[in-house]
């Protein structure tokens, strides 16, 4: 009982940083129309900007979080700008490609400049939990999920309640419509990418004191990011976080209760992903799954 | 008088595809003119050039003394141009208020948004009713008022319609041509484009015949029905194969 | 055109006998642009029919494990184990097929992607099976000589073109470009979609598989993470996009091209991290610059100087390869 308990604690903290991770990427797919093959190169900057703030700087990675996010933002919309506009009414293929080498590229620049050694960041709350009987909630996961809860809701309420928010959703249902309101699509495209990405790389300044740094931790988080945003259905809010809680859900349990489960965890994404394709494609709330 | 907007010598289409070959008509302030032809003639082409969506090959647009093709294509509503499209276009997962709102985007119209809002919804009691709904579970008829009334939001001075009868049921076109005459009324000039010339004809006070990609004939309603012009714009089309 | 073919089927011959007479140290050379080769036409012949694959490692490693597995279980020979690991190549390519179903575009690089991984994990996880995560090795004793491996793969990479060409021949290939321009367009001139997938991909994985088999008996060596290394992926879908994806010529020339740019970036600067910047930077640029490939711009760029000077009209004779 206490260890179901456990699993649903952890499973639920994890939910909301697996949300955060993945609602970037399906937010891009639902404005450009483009998946963002290098979303994990986001997080991985994300990572590294938190990192290098903590060793060389000693500020904590909550406190550098809005900067380095910043960052990211107006380096992605800039490479939005100069590169993947161009490939915007290109064929499927010549995006992905194109996504997919950016992501290359950012990757083995890290390794080169920061080499492959994984790295963490230490803070005064990455070894403390509350105890509850035998019950174990580290504090820095309860701080991850706080801090994932509040910009989703932040996300939420920019979408819905600010101009600019609410001409995203527009651009996103029909961009010649919104042309036709007087809506800079192409703009529109580049803040959206740009915030997607600073959502990734808070993702990524999270991990930096949850899980280990290194120049590949993107690519690993992307595929995971890839089953929770099938599963969820690309390009819906809601459909997101559903399967981003299913995932950690299906993740814990895997790692509490088989065998060897830790290691098989990492390939639950895969079959979440396999199983969401034979099923039922459209993902649970999606809609906006273009069959083409 | 100087006209609010004119098209001169427009030629535009389509990638290699020339839809337009001809096209030169003027609006004047205040005025209603109608744009009348088959199916495929270029209608919704000219309204596509004019509110920028595609680029013409050659020609020019001016309005309120502005060459048009300068200016890019969001930019044109704030300048003061709107255009309701063929087939609604709503965004059908967004409230109906908040497509209004978006209606008025735009920085010129966004200070007076609230004071639209208040005349859209008394001119379509409806949309007022159904102001939390969202826009794609309304009927048709539902919808285009909405797609009216959403352009009427970025106060425009120039209000484009492209079809704003197709699919409606007769007495859906009448009400909704009621509201159309009476934002004519207020002063708006309007372009309409109609293959339903009966109720075309009773808000326009010119209109312009337009075939295969130019204009066959213009003047005063009571001119064209006289001539036969209309006629042959409609029944005249030769080449059946295009699909502008 | 009976003298072009004379002269492929030379070239052909004398790039199976090379690893005869070059020094061994071609045999790596030879080996590495063989496979790359191979692998660049299954891929293109995937992206051909509209299927975009980002995880070409994972029928590159099933073909490797088969190989090794049937080695040293079964104590099956060099020869006798590429049967098997081009059968597992075709078998799981044709189930992606089926499970994708109509999903492509994007759907289809994200279920690749996703496969190549979720393989790599099962490698790690099943060490009883596959040696785990420390890896094993080949057995010693069944081991050709790697003049013999450079030579089968030279042969190989060959077949694969014949074949990658005879495909183009056949009425396969128009269909393929129906599909890869618009499928319910192609439905409609009566082509089955799911039963063209099918066959594509069960011949691209079959390739691909190949090509991972032939190299374990080079390396001798296999771990989850060699066997579905992220770099194979890379390498695939490379070759054919700097050489000129959707053509014939492009993934060989694109096979030397990139083979080239990489010895040439490890004389230079001699670090892995390297390799792959070049790798990602010839992607990028490719993509932005050179969509058609090397082979392709050529091709445009002849055509248009034949046009511009038409006082050379035999030329004209030899514009279709």
């Amino acid at each position: 009982m206490s260890l179901l308990l456990q699993c649903l604690v952890d499973a639920i903290l994890l939910g909301g940083l697996y949300s955060l991770m993945a609602i970037g990427l399906s937010l891009g797919f639902g404005v450009t129309r483009i998946i963002n093959f290098a979303h994990g190169e986001m997080i991985m900057f994300g990572a590294y900007g938190a990192y290098f703030a903590s060793i060389l700087l000693g500020v904590d990675p909550l406190l550098s979080l809005p900067v380095v996010a910043v960052l990211v933002a107006a380096a992605s919309a800039l490479l939005f700008k100069g590169l993947i506009e161009k490939v915007l009414d290109a064929p499927h293929i010549n995006q992905i490609l194109l996504l997919f080498g950016i992501g290359l590229v950012l990757q083995n620049v890290a390794a080169i400049l920061w080499t492959g050694d994984a790295r963490s960041v230490s803070t005064p709350y990455a070894l403390t939990a509350f105890e509850f009987d035998t019950l174990l909630v580290p504090h820095g996961r309860v701080i991850a999920f706080v801090t994932a809860a509040i910009l989703i809701v932040a996300l939420f309420c920019w979408l819905h309640f600010s101009e600019l928010g609410r001409a995203t959703r527009a651009v996103a249902e029909n961009g010649q419509a919104a042309t036709l309101m007087g809506i800079n699509v192409s703009r529109m495209y580049m803040i959206s990418f740009g915030i997607n990405a600073a959502l990734g790389s808070a993702t990524g300044a999270i991990s930096a004191f949850l899980l280990t740094v290194t120049p590949f931790m993107g690519f690993h988080m992307l595929v995971k990011a890839f089953a929770i945003v099938v599963l969820g259905g690309l390009g819906s809010v809601p459909g997101t976080i559903l399967g981003a809680f299913a995932l950690a859900f299906a993740e814990t349990w895997v790692s509490y209760y088989v065998p060897d489960g830790s290691g098989w965890a990492e390939g639950v994404s895969f079959v979440v992903l396999l199983c969401v394709l034979i099923i039922r494609p459209k993902g649970i709330l999606g809609q906006a799954v273009a069959v083409h | 008088m100087k006209p609010l907007l004119s098209l001169e010598g427009l030629r535009a289409g389509y990638d290699d595809s020339v839809v337009l070959e001809d096209v030169s008509l003027t609006v004047n302030e205040g005025e209603v003119v109608a744009l009348l032809g088959a199916n495929g003639s270029g209608k919704t082409t000219t309204m596509r050039a004019v509110t920028g969506l595609i680029r013409p090959f050659d020609g020019k647009i001016t309005f309120a003394d502005q060459d048009l093709l300068a200016v890019e294509p969001h930019k044109r509503v704030d300048l003061g141009i709107a255009l309701c499209p063929e087939g609604r276009q709503v965004f059908p997962n967004i409230s109906v208020e908040e497509n209004l709102f978006l209606g008025s985007f735009c920085p010129r119209s966004r200070p007076s948004r609230k004071a639209s809002l208040e005349s859209v919804y008394t001119l379509f009691p409806k949309l007022a009713e159904r102001r939390m709904q969202k826009a794609g579970l309304m009927s048709g008829g539902e919808q285009q008022m909405l797609a009216v009334g959403r352009s009427l939001m970025s106060k425009p001075r120039m209000l484009l319609l492209d079809e704003p009868s197709l699919g409606l049921s007769p007495k859906m076109v009448q009400v909704l041509f009621g509201a159309i005459a009476q934002v004519a009324k207020s002063g708006i000039s309007i372009l309409l484009v109609e293959q339903n010339a009966q109720a075309a004809f009773a808000v326009a006070k010119r209109g312009y015949a337009i075939a295969m990609g130019r204009v066959t004939a213009s003047g005063s309603i009571a001119e064209l029905t006289k001539s036969g012009a209309l006629q042959s714009s409609f029944l005249g089309s030769h080449n059946p194969s295009s699909n502008a | 055109m009976q003298a072009r073919f004379v002269i492929y089927a030379l070239l052909a011959i004398a790039a199976i006998l090379l690893p005869l007479v070059a020094p061994p140290v071609m045999n790596n050379l030879i080996l590495r642009v063989g496979s790359l080769m191979i692998l660049a036409i299954s891929w293109n012949l995937a992206a051909n029919a509209g299927l975009i694959s980002l995880g070409h490692s994972a029928f590159w490693g099933l073909g490797s494990y088969a190989a090794l597995l049937v080695a040293n279980r079964l104590g099956w020979p060099f020869f006798a184990s590429l049967i098997p690991a081009m059968l597992i190549g075709a078998i799981s390519a044709a189930a992606i097929a089926v499970i994708t179903g109509r999903l492509r575009g994007i759907f289809f690089a994200i279920a690749m992607l996703a496969l190549s991984e979720g393989l790599r994990v099962i490698a790690v996880m099943t060490p009883e099976f596959t040696g785990g995560g420390a890896g094993v090795f080949i057995d010693q004793a069944l081991r050709p000589s790697t003049q013999t491996v450079a030579m089968v793969t030279a042969a190989c990479a060959v077949g694969c073109a014949i074949i990658a060409y005879w495909i183009s021949l056949t009425p396969f290939h128009y269909a393929c470009r129906a599909m890869r321009n618009n499928e319910n367009a192609a439905e409609m001139l009566g082509i089955n979609p799911l039963r063209f997938r099918i066959a594509v991909l069960s011949l691209s994985g079959a390739m691909a598989s190949l090509a991972g088999g032939v190299n374990i008996w080079y390396s001798g060596f296999l771990d989850p993470a060699i066997g579905f290394d992220l770099h194979v992926t890379i390498l695939a879908q490379i070759a054919p996009i700097l050489g000129g994806i959707h053509t014939l010529a492009g993934p060989i020339i694109g096979a030397f091209a990139t083979i080239g740019l990489s010895e040439v970036t490890r004389v230079m600067v001699g670090e892995q991290g390297f390799s792959l910047l070049v790798y990602g930077v010839i992607l990028v640029f490719s993509i932005l610059c050179m969509p058609k490939g090397i082979y392709g711009t050529w091709l445009t760029w002849s055509q248009r100087k034949r046009q511009t000077t038409p006082t050379a009209p035999s030329a004209t004779k030899a514009a279709t390869p």
